[in-house]
């Protein structure tokens, strides 16, 4: 599904990313983990086109989507919740979603905001509500579910449970397992929270200074002593 | 009671005309934090459009048609040769658009030649309305403002177009992540906005004599308009065009003009001071 090999990108003259590679395949939920600063974020930015790319490749299925603006990655199924969120705040739910459909133009016809909101039946109460005013967790789903409205093929999450309370935090971290499972999604997340990693992915990938140094099943994570060995937490 | 409702109808023309030109400032000096100073050739552009339409033994109605088209093509021009490469330097784009507005004006006058051109009214004579008898040809432009205003409200805030426009303004990086083209809905709304002030070219056309510089006093009064209204709100534009309008017409009733103006800059300097963002400012949301 998602393929990205040996890539480099950064800030302007600041090189961040020296040469990452990793694959997700349809359905997969694959954990990034790594200590403040290590690039998570910017290789979520740079694989969703808000960042250039210097060096290496980005495929979606057998499309090469490198080059591409961010809007046409999000169109080829790339969607991207960033750290923070991204919320439109002063628009409506309703309005937050229907924007978030744009990124299905020319490749999925059926509109499926009904169907997001049977997953997110908060989201249907209040859709007429400013999304601004929501709180944290609030506006996570309404993060997601502007995603799913999409129809992505694949799912970057940064930072899902940053700021949100523990029991929503438990709800999307099932949500996210769900979604792969149920829909065929691949899914690339960055948490720091372990307990939300370990409840959803099946792999995890380790970061530090810009490269990938470890990789293996979340099974492996489990064990605390390697944890505090590769996070040095 | 027949100066109140001559100054009333006065005050509406100026409303009309100041918020159909201030439109396209507030879309790029609020919305995309650009400073064009080339807006009022937008203006200058629909009215030559007019003239030039009636050169030709066109009406006044095909020209009003042309007007906004013409200043579109302008403003598209503009901003895909200059503005686009600048967004992210305000100061530059500032000077740019300065030298673009000496440009268009040059060759304006290059291409017509010197002296005011006259535009002929599509109906003459005044409207007698039992009060007080005022000019049918304004009546008739309060009534296009007023229908054209309406069209913009309900293209901002119900067209999905509309919701494209707010949402690129709102976060232009989170706006091109969820599929939206950023760089064409900038392109587009810039020129909606410059076809806009085209149209209001079109209508004080019949009012002045035509010439290649009739738009930087407008420009200057449009930026008042969207400072005092707060930048990047339609209601707010409306807010601010009434209040520089309407101050500005019941004065001009009793003082001399140029004395009108320095007032009016006066009492726009204490609102900006008392409310930095404008009486109605939504601070980075079209609405
Ligand atoms: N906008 C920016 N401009 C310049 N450098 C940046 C920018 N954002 C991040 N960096 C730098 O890039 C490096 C990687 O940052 P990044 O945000 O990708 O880390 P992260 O792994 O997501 O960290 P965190 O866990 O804190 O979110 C850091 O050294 C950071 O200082
Ligand atoms: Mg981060």
């Amino acid at each position: 599904m998602l393929v990205v090999s040996n890539i480099r990108a950064g800030y302007d003259q600041i090189p961040v990313l020296h040469g990452v590679a990793l694959s997700v395949t349809a359905g997969e939920v694959v954990a990034l983990l790594g200590r403040n600063g290590a690039g998570k974020t910017t290789l979520l930015r740079t694989l969703a086109g808000e960042l250039p790319v210097r060096g290496g490749l980005v495929r979606l299925d057998s499309q090469d989507v490198t080059k591409i603006r961010a809007y046409r990655r999000a169109r080829a199924g790339i969607a991207h919740v960033p750290q923070g969120r991204g919320i439109f705040g002063r628009l409506t739910v309703e309005e937050n979603l229907e924007v978030g459909t744009r990124a299905a133009i020319g490749r999925r016809k059926a509109d499926v905001r009904d169907e997001v909101y049977e997953i997110f039946p908060v989201l249907r109460e209040r859709r007429n509500q400013l999304a601004g005013t929501f709180s944290g967790g609030q506006q996570q789903m309404l993060a997601i579910a502007r995603a799913l409205c999409g129809q992505p093929k694949v799912l970057l999450l940064d930072e899902p449970s940053e700021g949100i309370q523990p029991n929503i935090v438990q709800q999307i971290a099932e949500l996210v397992l769900k979604l792969a499972a149920d829909k065929g999604i691949a899914v690339l997340l960055v948490e720091q929270n372990l307990e939300f990693v370990l409840h959803a992915a099946s792999r995890c990938l380790v970061m530090d200074k810009g490269r990938i140094v470890h990789t293996g099943l979340t099974t492996e994570f489990r064990n605390e002593a390697l944890l505090k060995e590769l996070l040095a937490l | 009671m027949e100066a109140a409702v001559t100054t009333l109808l006065n005050a509406l023309t100026l409303i009309g005309i100041l918020s159909l030109v201030g439109l396209g400032l507030t879309i790029s000096f609020g919305l995309m934090n650009v400073t064009n100073l080339a807006h009022g050739e937008f203006l200058t552009v629909g009215a030559y459009a007019v003239y030039f339409t009636q050169s030709f033994g066109g009406s006044y109605w095909l020209g009003l048609v042309t007007a906004p088209l013409a200043a579109a093509i302008v403003g598209c021009a503009l901003e895909w040769l200059i503005l686009r490469h600048l967004y992210e330097k305000p100061i530059a784009a500032i000077l740019a658009t300065w030298g673009a507005s000496l440009v268009i004006q040059q060759s304006l006058e290059l291409v017509f030649g010197l002296g005011g051109k006259p535009v002929l009214p599509p109906v003459q004579g005044a409207l007698d309305l039992s009060v007080a008898a005022y000019p049918a040809y304004r009546i008739l432009l309060i009534c296009i403002a007023a229908i054209a205003l309406g069209l913009v409200l309900v293209l901002v805030r119900r067209t999905s177009f509309g919701l494209d426009i707010r949402t690129v303004i709102q976060n232009r990086t989170m706006a091109e992540a969820v599929g939206i083209n950023t760089r064409r809905v900038y392109a587009i709304a810039f020129a909606f906005g410059a076809g806009v002030a085209g149209l209001a070219g079109a209508l004080v056309s019949p009012l002045t004599t035509v010439l290649p510089q009739m738009g930087v006093g407008y420009l200057a009064n449009a930026f008042f308009v969207v400072i005092v209204g707060g930048a990047g709100s339609v209601a707010g534009l409306i807010a601010g065009s009434t209040f520089i309008g309407g101050l500005t017409s019941v004065l001009n009733y009793q003082m001399s003009p140029s004395l009108v103006q320095a007032i009016v800059l006066l009492v726009a300097i204490l609102i900006v001071r008392v409310r930095p963002n404008g009486l109605l400012s939504t601070a980075g949301a079209l609405r």
